[in-house]
Formats: C-alpha cells, sequence, structure tokens
C-alpha cells in the first residue's frame, strides 16, 4: 500500500471515528501488525483505550487479528484492513444503491450495518422492534393509525428484504475467517494442506503443485462462503396463513421463483455484514452503461443495462483472485451468456426501442453492396424515416415521426429485411401480438448488436441461440475503462496532443521521438516537452538502447513505451492524494468556522436557530455547509474513479 | 597493314560510337569487344583503343569495372558537356552526388567517400553550386545536415517529409485544417439524422455505408480542400491520426472508418483542484504547500 | 468546408532545431527556465460540473451516516471529551448545551458476537467469557447479560431523507438531533428543495418519515448525542431495558 493510501486511510478512519481509533489505525499501517502491548508503547496510550478502540476497530472490520503461539505463550497480532477503510466513503454510495433497489427497508437496513460493522439476525430484528414499539409506546396523539400496522408488518418485511439482500449477496454471513489476517489463514491452511498430504508421499515438486491447486480452491470456497440455495435460510415453523403478496414491496425479478421460497426465512442466528464487493459489480455495471451511453446513446445503453442486470447474480465480485478470469477466457463454454429471448422475458416494456437505429442513407441509383461514392452532397440523403423500397413503392413514406404506435408499419425506422418482412404483415389480434413480440424482439438484438460492433466491445456475441446469446469480457472492459480513465487525465493536463501520442505509443510500442512525431504528424521539437511531461507523470517511460557496444549518447536509440499497469499504478497514488487534499481542505473550512460551528452544535441554539444565530452567521453556515457539500461530492467524484482504476 | 589513321578521322569515328552508344538504354553497360564491334574495320584493336581514349577524354564514355571486366557506360550529352566545364574535383563529387540520385548525400559522406581535404569538398561543392549544376536540400529527418542533390532532381518523400512539409518544417495548420474538415465529413456520413433534436441514433448493426479510405480520398480530392497534390497514401496517415485521437474507429472488419462519440474527458481527478496543480508533487502536509494554504483550492471553491 | 485553402506556410522561423542525439539535448526553442518561481504559480483551476442530484444524494447519506457514528458510542476525541475541557469554559452557561464528545468509546451498549474477537479482548467487550467457551458458530446463545442492539432512532425510520423531508414541520426544530437536521434543510434552502421533486419518494417512505418526526419529538428537548444508542443513560433506559432483559445475548 501506498504512503498515499496510507494517508488517505487515517483521515478518513478520523473523520468517521474521530481522533483516537484514527492513530491506532496510523500505527497499524505504518509498522504492519501489532500486539496491544507494542501497539499501548508506540501511542504512548493507556492499555484500556488501545483495547476498546481495537474492539470498536475490529468490529467495524477495519481491523483484523490472529493469534499466534510464541515461546509457549499465545500472542494476538492486529492488522489494519486499509481497504476495509477506504470503503467507509462508500457508505453514502451503497446506501444510496440500496434505497433505489429495496426502497427504504433495504435502506435502513444496510445503514444501520454500516454503523454496527455486523449484527446478528436476532439482535437486529429485536432492536428494530423495540426501536419501533418505542416509538409508538411514546407517540403523539397526532399519530396516524396507519403507523401501528406498518410498524408491525415491518419486521417481517425486513425480514424478508434482508433475505433478498442476502440471496443477492449484498450481505453476507461473516465467517470467523473475515475477523483474520489473511496472509496468517492463508499460512495456517497451507500448512495442514501440506502435513496433510505429505502423507500421500507424493514428490516434493509434485506436492507443491498439489498444495497449491488445493489451496485455490479452498481459498475460493472461503471467499465465497456457503453458495447452496437456502444458506442462511430455515424453513418456517408454521406456513403462514398471511397472503404471500404483502412480501414484498418491491416486485422483483424473482417472484417466480419466490413462491417456492414462501416456506424459507432468514435463519435469526447468523451473523450478517455488507458485502462491498458485490456492490462493486453493481457499480462496474453502472459505469459501463455510462460509457455505452456516451457512445450509443439513451436506448442501447437501457438495454446493455438490463442485460448486465440479469448477469450481475453470477458475478460475485470484480475480480476473481482465485480461478483467474483467464479460465473463463480461455474455455468459452465456462463464460456467462444471456440470450436476446431470455432477455426479453424481463425487459422492461416501457422502454421504447424504436426511433433510435435508423435506416441507412440510401444511394440512390447503385446497389447497397457497390457503395457509391458520395461526394457530401448526399449527406442529406439518410431519410430517417424511410423504410426502404417496400414501403415507397406502397407510398406509405410519411414525414415526421411518431415512436407511440408500434403496430403501424408506416413509420418505423428499421432497415432490416427481417424486420420488413415482419412489419409488411398486416394480421391482427394473436398474431399481432405475436409480431410485436418478435419486433421488439429483434431490436433487442440489433441494439446487442450495435454495443458488439463497437471498437470497445461492450458485449461479445457467443453464438446464435435464441435471438444471439452474448457475454461481457469484463477484464478487458476493465482494461479499457482504466485506460480511458487515464486518457481523460493526459487530455486534460497535455491537450490533445497529448493523448494521441500516448494511443500512438501504446499501440505501437516502443517508438523513438522521430517515428512518434512522424505519425502524429506533429513536430518533433514540439512533442518533445509533452513526452517529458508524460514521463514525469509515469504514463510513459523511456528506454535507451546503445547503438554501439560503447555506450555514448549520441549513438543511442531512445525508445518511448507505454506500460499500462504502471501508468495507472501511479494515477492511483495521485488519486490517493488528491482524496486526502479534499478531507484535508474539508477540515481546515470546519476548522475556520470552528466557533460558530460549535454554536450551532448547542442544544439551545439548535432549539431555536432564527432567535440565536445572526443573519451574518446564518450565511456563514450556509457557505460552509455548501463548501463541505462540494468537497465531499468531489471525493465521491475522485472515488469513483478510484473505483475504475483500481477495483474493476 | 592500314595506314594510320589521322586524328580527326579517330575523332570522327568516335563521335559516331558515341551516337549509337547513346541509342541504348542509359544504364547499358558495354563491354571492349561490344564496342570494339562498332569501331569500323576488322582486328581494328588498335583503332578501338584509340576511340576509346578519345572517348573516356571528352567525358562521351565513363570507365566501369564489372568483376575482373572493364565495361564503358555513355555518358549524357549535356553531362558530357557540363563535365567540360568542372574541374577533376568537382567531377568526383558530382559523380556521388549523382549516384544519391533524390535522396541526396551529406557533405560529410562525399568527404569520406572522395577521400579529399574538407576545404577542396567545399570548393568544389561551391564550384558545382554556382554552376547550378547541384543543389543543397534539407532533410526532414536531418534537417542540420548539408546535403546535395542534382540540380534538376526533386528530394524525395523520405527527404522532404511529403505534403505535410514546407521547406522542411512540417506545416501544422494545413495538417489541422484537413484533419478537421475530415473529421466533419466522417461524422456526417457516420449517424443518421433523426427528426427530434438532439436525439441520439445509430445506423443498424452490420451497416456497411460508412466510408472507407478509398471514399475519403476521393472526396478530399473534390473538395477543393487544397492545391497540394495527396495521395491515398497520405490520406491514410490522416485517418490514422484521427483513430488515434480516439476521434473515428475502423469498422467493417478495417475496411471502413466511422466517427465515434467521445465521453467527456472529465473525470474526479481532473475535476480535482489537485488534478491541475502545477505543485501537486510539492504538496504536503505541513508542507509549504498544503490543503490549507492551497490557493487553487479556494478559487475552485470560489468558482 | 471546402474553403480552398494553399497550405498555410506560416512562420515557424528557420531554425532547424536541435536534433541532438537524445530527447534531453538543450532545445534552444524552450531554454530551461532557472527563475525562481512563485509557491502557487498562477493558474485557473478546473471548474467542476455542479453536483448532479444523485450525488448530492449521495453525499447526504454520507454525511447522515457520519453523523450517526458521531453522535453514536463508538466515535472518539483526545482532549475534549466531558470533563476535560477548559476549566474556564466549564463554568460558562453554554457548556450545558454542548454536545458531548467521549474520550473512550461505550462499548457496553451493545452484544457482541465474540468468536470474532480475541480473547484478550473479552473483557474489555464487557464478556463474561471463560464461563461459557460454547463456539458453535454463534448458534447457541450466550449467557452473557442481557445486551441488546439498539438503533439510533434516526436509523429505525428513513432518516435517510434528510434532503427529501418536506418543508414546514417547523416544530422538529425542537427535537434534539433532528433539529440539526431541520436547519441544516432549511439552510440548504430551495437548492435542496429542488432535489425533492424527485418521484422517489414512495408511500413508505413518507409514512415512515413521520413516524421518524414523531419519535423525535417524543425525546427530550435537551439536545444529547448518546441518546441514540446509550439510551441506558436516561429516562428510556428502562423502557429499553425491561423489554430486554428477558432475552439473553451473552
Amino acid at each position: 500500500m501506498s504512503q498515499n493510501a496510507a494517508e488517505l486511510c487515517v483521515l478518513l478512519v478520523r473523520d468517521i471515528y474521530g481522533e483516537v481509533s484514527s492513530r491506532v489505525v496510523s500505527v497499524l499501517l505504518e509498522l504492519g501488525r501489532l500486539s496491544v502491548t507494542q501497539l499501548v508503547d508506540q501511542l504512548e496510550l493507556d492499555s484500556k483505550i488501545v483495547m476498546e478502540t481495537l474492539a470498536v476497530l475490529i468490529q467495524q472490520h477495519l481491523v483484523v487479528h490472529f493469534s499466534h503461539l510464541e515461546t509457549g505463550r499465545k500472542v494476538v497480532y492486529y492488522e489494519c484492513e486499509w481497504i476495509q477503510v477506504y470503503e467507509l466513503l462508500r457508505a453514502g454510495r451503497i446506501i444510496r444503491v440500496v434505497e433505489e433497489r429495496f426502497g427504504s427497508n433495504g435502506a435502513l437496513i444496510v445503514s444501520n450495518l454500516l454503523q454496527l460493522g455486523h449484527a446478528r439476525v436476532s439482535d437486529f430484528l429485536t432492536a428494530y422492534g423495540t426501536s419501533t414499539k418505542k416509538s409508538k409506546a411514546t407517540v403523539n396523539t397526532n399519530a396516524p393509525a396507519i403507523e401501528d400496522e406498518l410498524s408491525i408488518t415491518s419486521v417481517d418485511i425486513l425480514k424478508s428484504v434482508m433475505a433478498d439482500m442476502m440471496k443477492e449477496r449484498f450481505l453476507v454471513q461473516v465467517q470467523e475467517h473475515h475477523m483474520h489476517i489473511r496472509t496468517d489463514t492463508r499460512n495456517t491452511l497451507r500448512a495442514q494442506l501440506t502435513s496433510q498430504l505429505r502423507k500421500s508421499q507424493l514428490s516434493e515438486n509434485k506436492l507443491g503443485k498439489e498444495v497449491d491447486r488445493q489451496m485455490k480452491i479452498k481459498m475460493q470456497e472461503l471467499a465465497d462462503g456457503d453458495t447452496s440455495q437456502h444458506a442462511g435460510m430455515k424453513r418456517k415453523a408454521a406456513p403462514a396463513s398471511k397472503p404471500k403478496s404483502k412480501k414484498r414491496q418491491k416486485v422483483s425479478i424473482y417472484d417466480l421463483i419466490d413462491q417456492e421460497e414462501e416456506e424459507w426465512e432468514i435463519n435469526e442466528n447468523i451473523v450478517l455484514r455488507i458485502n462491498y464487493e458485490k456492490f462493486l459489480v453493481l457499480f462496474r455495471n453502472a459505469e459501463l452503461v455510462s460509457l455505452a451511453e456516451s457512445r450509443h446513446g439513451k436506448v442501447s445503453s437501457r438495454v446493455y443495462a438490463e442485460f448486465l442486470k440479469r448477469l450481475e447474480e453470477k458475478y460475485f465480485r470484480c475480480r476473481e483472485p482465485y480461478s483467474g478470469d483467464d479460465d473463463e477466457e480461455d474455455d468459452p463454454k465456462k463464460r456467462i451468456k444471456l440470450s436476446v429471448l431470455e432477455l426479453s422475458k424481463t425487459f422492461s416494456k416501457d422502454i421504447d426501442l424504436e426511433n433510435s437505429i435508423v435506416a441507412a442513407p440510401r444511394p440512390s441509383k447503385t446497389k447497397a453492396r457497390k457503395r457509391s461514392y458520395s461526394d457530401g452532397e448526399d449527406e442529406d440523403e439518410s431519410r430517417p424515416n424511410g423504410y426502404g423500397k417496400k414501403v415507397n413503392r406502397k407510398n406509405k413514406r410519411r414525414k415526421g415521426n411518431s415512436g407511440d404506435d408500434d403496430d403501424d408499419d408506416d413509420d418505423d425506422d428499421n432497415d432490416i429485411s427481417d424486420l420488413e418482412e415482419l412489419y409488411d404483415d398486416e394480421e391482427e389480434g394473436i398474431d399481432a401480438e405475436n409480431r410485436r413480440k418478435k419486433i421488439r424482439m429483434e431490436l433487442l438484438k440489433q441494439h446487442m448488436q450495435l454495443l458488439a460492433e463497437d471498437s470497445w466491445k461492450f458485449v461479445r456475441l457467443e453464438s446464435n441461440r435464441g435471438f444471439g446469446e452474448w457475454s461481457v469480457n469484463y477484464k478487458e472492459l476493465g482494461k479499457l475503462m482504466r485506460h480511458i480513465e487515464l486518457e481523460k487525465v493526459v487530455e486534460e493536463t497535455f491537450g490533445e496532443m497529448g493523448l494521441r501520442l500516448l494511443r500512438i505509443i501504446k499501440d505501437k510500442g516502443k517508438l523513438e521521438e522521430k517515428q512518434i512525431a512522424s505519425i502524429a504528424l506533429l513536430k518533433q521539437k514540439e512533442i518533445r516537452s509533452i513526452l517529458t511531461g508524460l514521463q514525469e507523470n509515469g504514463y510513459l517511460h523511456l528506454q535507451e538502447v546503445p547503438k554501439t557496444s560503447i555506450p555514448q549518447i549520441s549513438r543511442t536509440y531512445f525508445l518511448w513505451f507505454h506500460d499500462p499497469d504502471r501508468a495507472i499504478q501511479s494515477l492511483i497514488t495521485d488519486t490517493y492524494k488528491a482524496m486526502s487534499r479534499a478531507i484535508q481542505r474539508t477540515n481546515v473550512e470546519r476548522a475556520k468556522r470552528s466557533s460558530l460551528l460549535e454554536k450551532w452544535e448547542r442544544s439551545d441554539v439548535q432549539a431555536n436557530v432564527e432567535e440565536y444565530l445572526t443573519t451574518s452567521e446564518k450565511r456563514e453556515l450556509e457557505i460552509w455547509l455548501s463548501r463541505e457539500e462540494k468537497l465531499l461530492g468531489q471525493l465521491m467524484r475522485l472515488d469513483r474513479t478510484m473505483m475504475i482504476l483500481r477495483d474493476f | 597493314m592500314a595506314a594510320q589513321p589521322s586524328q580527326t578521322s579517330i575523332d570522327a569515328i568516335a563521335k559516331a560510337v558515341y551516337e549509337q552508344c547513346l541509342q541504348a538504354p542509359s544504364d547499358y553497360l558495354f563491354s571492349v569487344s561490344e564496342l570494339q564491334d562498332l569501331v569500323p574495320g576488322k582486328n581494328n584493336l588498335e583503332l578501338t583503343q584509340k576511340v576509346l581514349n578519345e572517348l573516356l577524354r571528352t567525358r562521351s564514355l565513363s570507365a566501369l569495372t564489372r568483376g575482373s571486366q572493364t565495361v564503358f557506360r555513355s555518358v549524357p550529352k549535356d553531362f558530357a558537356d557540363k563535365v567540360k566545364n568542372m574541374t577533376a574535383d568537382e567531377e568526383m563529387l558530382y559523380g556521388y552526388i549523382q549516384e544519391s540520385a533524390r535522396e541526396g548525400i551529406w557533405t560529410k559522406q562525399l568527404k569520406v567517400k572522395s577521400n579529399m581535404h574538407s576545404t577542396a569538398v567545399n570548393k568544389a561543392l561551391k564550384g558545382l553550386e554556382r554552376k547550378k549544376y547541384i543543389k543543397s536540400i534539407k532533410s526532414v529527418n536531418h534537417p542540420a545536415r548539408n546535403i546535395y542533390m542534382l540540380y534538376e532532381l526533386t528530394p524525395s518523400i523520405e527527404v522532404t517529409g511529403g505534403p505535410w512539409f514546407t521547406d522542411s518544417e512540417l506545416d501544422k495548420e494545413f495538417v489541422n485544417e484537413l484533419l478537421t474538415a475530415i473529421t466533419k465529413f466522417m461524422i456526417s456520413k457516420s449517424f443518421p439524422k433523426l427528426p427530434t433534436r438532439g436525439a441520439v441514433g445509430s445506423f443498424p448493426p452490420g451497416y456497411t455505408g460508412y466510408p472507407t479510405l478509398n471514399q475519403v480520398y476521393l472526396w478530399v480530392k473534390s473538395s477543393n480542400l487544397t492545391e497540394v497534390d495527396l495521395a491515398e497514401a497520405d490520406i491514410r496517415s490522416l485517418l490514422d491520426v484521427l483513430v488515434y485521437d480516439g476521434k473515428i474507429e475502423r469498422v467493417v472488419g478495417g475496411t471502413a472508418y466511422r466517427a465515434v462519440r467521445r465521453p467527456d474527458s472529465i473525470n474526479g481527478f481532473t475535476e480535482s483542484p489537485c488534478g491541475r496543480c502545477p505543485v501537486f508533487t510539492l504538496c504536503k502536509e505541513g508542507g509549504p504547500v498544503s490543503a490549507s494554504n492551497c490557493v487553487y483550492f479556494e478559487d475552485w471553491l470560489n468558482a | 468546408m471546402a474553403q480552398r485553402k494553399g497550405r498555410g506556410r506560416g512562420g515557424g522561423g528557420g531554425g532547424g532545431g536541435g536534433g541532438i542525439g537524445g530527447p534531453f539535448g538543450h532545445d534552444p526553442d524552450n531554454p530551461p527556465d532557472y527563475s525562481t518561481t512563485e509557491l502557487f504559480p498562477p493558474q485557473p483551476p478546473p471548474v467542476p460540473n455542479p453536483l448532479s442530484k444523485e450525488e448530492r444524494h449521495i453525499v447526504a447519506r454520507y454525511r447522515l451516516y457520519r453523523e450517526k457514528i458521531h453522535n453514536g458510542p463508538l466515535y472518539t476525541v483526545i482532549g475534549k471529551e466531558s470533563g476535560m475541557e477548559d476549566p474556564f469554559n466549564v463554568s460558562k452557561y453554554s457548556a450545558r448545551y454542548k454536545p458531548q464528545k467521549r474520550g473512550v468509546p461505550q462499548l457496553d451498549s451493545r452484544p457482541y458476537v465474540k468468536e470474532f474477537f480475541p480473547r484478550e479482548l473479552w473483557q474489555t467487550l464487557g464478556i463474561d467469557g471463560d464461563g461459557d467457551a460454547e463456539g458453535g458458530g454463534g448458534k447457541g446463545k450466550g449467557k452473557g447479560k442481557g445486551k441488546k442492539l439498539i438503533f439510533s432512532a434516526l436509523d429505525v425510520i428513513g432518516g435517510l431523507d434528510e434532503e427529501d423531508e418536506e418543508d414546514g414541520e417547523g416544530e422538529d426544530g425542537e427535537a434534539g438531533g433532528k433539529g440539526k437536521k431541520g436547519v441544516l434543510r432549511r439552510l440548504l434552502g430551495e437548492d435542496a428543495g429542488d432535489d425533492d421533486d424527485g418521484d422517489d419518494d414512495d408511500e413508505v417512505a413518507e409514512e415512515e418519515e413521520e413516524v421518524e418526526d414523531d419519535f423525535g419529538d417524543d425525546e427530550e428537548g435537551d439536545y444529547n448525542a448518546e441518546m441514540y444508542f446509550n439510551d441506558g443513560d436516561d429516562d428510556g433506559g428502562d423502557d429499553w431495558g425491561d423489554e430486554g432483559g428477558g432475552e439473553d445475548y451473552y
């Protein structure tokens, strides 16, 4: 972990959990694993405070531990799980996305779990019950009556939302190894496996390989947890008589499957926590969708969004550390695919697929195959409404556009022969309905094809089954997204020329300045400073190749090259730094107004803001709040970049 | 034995032989026996020798060696005339310069080849230049070198850098104007026009109407964009640059091009005050440049 | 665009440029700058796009999350906890209204899953460890004292809709911690109000908000940051304690 990442983590812990916690984290990040005694020495704090703070940090999964036997004595070591610390700043994003998916109940669950670290389901539910009961017991006279019912059903609803979130892996059961230092877990496991396998009398070489192989499997199992169908669930004691429709507020696509699961409910004994890595799968999809939108517009991007959403459950995390993505790439059978036919089953009918794919401009004389050269005068020949010769012949071509009536074959915009036939059928009734479905499917397929044709390869065609089966090469797309982020930074910092040079070097490999200039059609002396700037930022590197055996500057080739990993790493480090600065600046802004903010926090002031605060104080407060929002907003934007660079 | 031929008759015979040699392709190499055939009479070796000497003396022929044989090449008339005006040094350098054809030759190489002293070389080059037999040219690749070429030749593309160069200097404006024009053309051919303003549409998948290299080339030719004679390869260079700029991409199996929409060049980093900070590397908490005294942050917050 | 244009023979100067071997050759056109530079060379900062509605939501959620933790039992400061303030300040009238800050986290306010912690911390957590060393992935219930998880009132319901609250509920100003949010919202003024136009408040959320308000109203007028988690100290402690007593968690 870089110095910059550590700086950020300490700032974050301080921002959320206060100074004592941040000092503990700071020492752990600086020195690595430590025992309580060592920590106390380093921190010069009371051991009671140190232990209490450790307990807080463990509860929040920010610190992990492992006990070792040292000279017959157990010594517990503590280590900071810095990546988990980083996740602190995603709380807002996570609550927000859950709110959208699971409604306010879901948000309630994650919001509390984020604060609690982890909690046993039964504790959680009791707390919820208690809190709501309390609120009822002390409810004001003007409380609406419905509320009672709401609170009573809430616990059940909560349980089922929780179960859904667990099934979709947004929540996971906490296992003991989650709390342990990962390297220790791994080492212990390896030692166990080795001693077990040693009995099988394999050669050292084979033994090593076998241990490696089994380690992969075991580590994968640990990472995935229980993936059986009813993991974390238990059978309901007695079939409840209440109508099942009450169970779910948000209608999900799982409704069909869910009926069978009526008799199952969440096991209240399990302990749950937020599963950050699953949220990253969502965030990655969202970034891809916005990328697709920038290239192909809203409609195609919505098709893409729906498609990715359907694949989502198959992806536990963005990067698989144990079973490499390579397996998947090597073996097309292992790829996760979905057909247009499948997609169309859940595809929202509200999404208007028409009118965004437009007939080609039709050269009047020549056949489409032989592309007649157009000299720029026929630009306007593109006829958005033109639906090919048939329509023309029938004299049905209309001006303007109506997207509201799919049935009317006059105003369709597609130039695909399959569609032409479909539209030409003029049957009614059931056939018409079928035809509509078919048209829709054909349109879905076209959007998928557009996404596949893009040089960014948003999807990949796997087979022609079910109107085409598609998969997503997340690994390549991840690389692409990272490179795009880099390009943005290069373009903003070094202008269009910088972008051009970077892309040339990336494409061509190692090049001399002279060659770069001639490909880029730029002056050699003009590009020199840019190349040097790109090098200073770590986006380009220079290799010296002597022409002769005696190194001499005039007899040396200087070859520029781009190393994506190093470039991205350098950008990540800078991004951490920028994030830290945003938090530090927020602290500075806060400190500047500390007496005002202290006043504002006072309960008597809170109770009567109008009276206690002067106009200028209120204005200053407003400035503070909007500045803080701006800075935090920027922090979240930086996090978005960080996700792409580091996590996807 | 025939009578001793007079010098005048030798001159006449030499002239006739030379005329005949000029009929052959200019780079044809004559062997001694072939030349002997052109000289009248039989067993005329002696005469042939005299004629050859005369031809070599007047620079109408030049002697070369092929293997162990001596062969001869005819020298064009005008050149032969020129040579008459040259000093020996000039003539030698002229030969090397002539050999270098449209690439030209660097003075340093001339010195090496001729094994002449540099003042002699310079003197000879000056003389040749004054007589407009050679000229000095600039090479894009080696702008600092003194390179010479026959006066009547045009430098090759490798030397001039092609149509993008004016006086061996890249003509940036010219290139940029072409890039902009082609981008516009590509955009006009890559997206359908939608009835709704501002709506984003696409041509159907499998659409093959995107412009090919040849079509872009023909469009540039007919568009009066420039008088400069651009080859298809030049247009390809321009399209390559646009691909590198991320403005267009190759489609239809690489045979055609289309314009692409580009995402904003902004992200969390570039929008941050730090993303454009000239002293970012110096910035450190507690240092002279830090978040607390940062003026860029203040400007940014007020923006 | 087809304007006829010869090759613009722009100046460019005659200098052939120093084509010296490496890329570090001295460039006559860009001589190195040896002048002293300012600490912050003038440079216009980037102008960021205004935050989108969604981004503002995310920020609002983050702020609220942070605020809840700050008001909770785990947030600790150094040197500022109650009793450690400036002695001259304590006597001040206003000091009574200051939210209390902790020097140490208050851990006994909730149950723990003890097998997730190293044994050396059990005592710290208030777990009577040695008595019941039954593991079993926490399936069995411990025999510890009846500790109960307690949510902050803000979390029980809504609480997420800091910006989505209806305006005009003036009374929440009196409701302890709630008031802060009220002010915040009010201070953000129409800006935040704009966000409300969103259709995303579904019915349930709205109803729940009301619960929140009622709950808030119900608390003592005095601001007490601890009341949400650490109810035991106050009047509410009895209620919760009573109910919780029956169910054992460690």
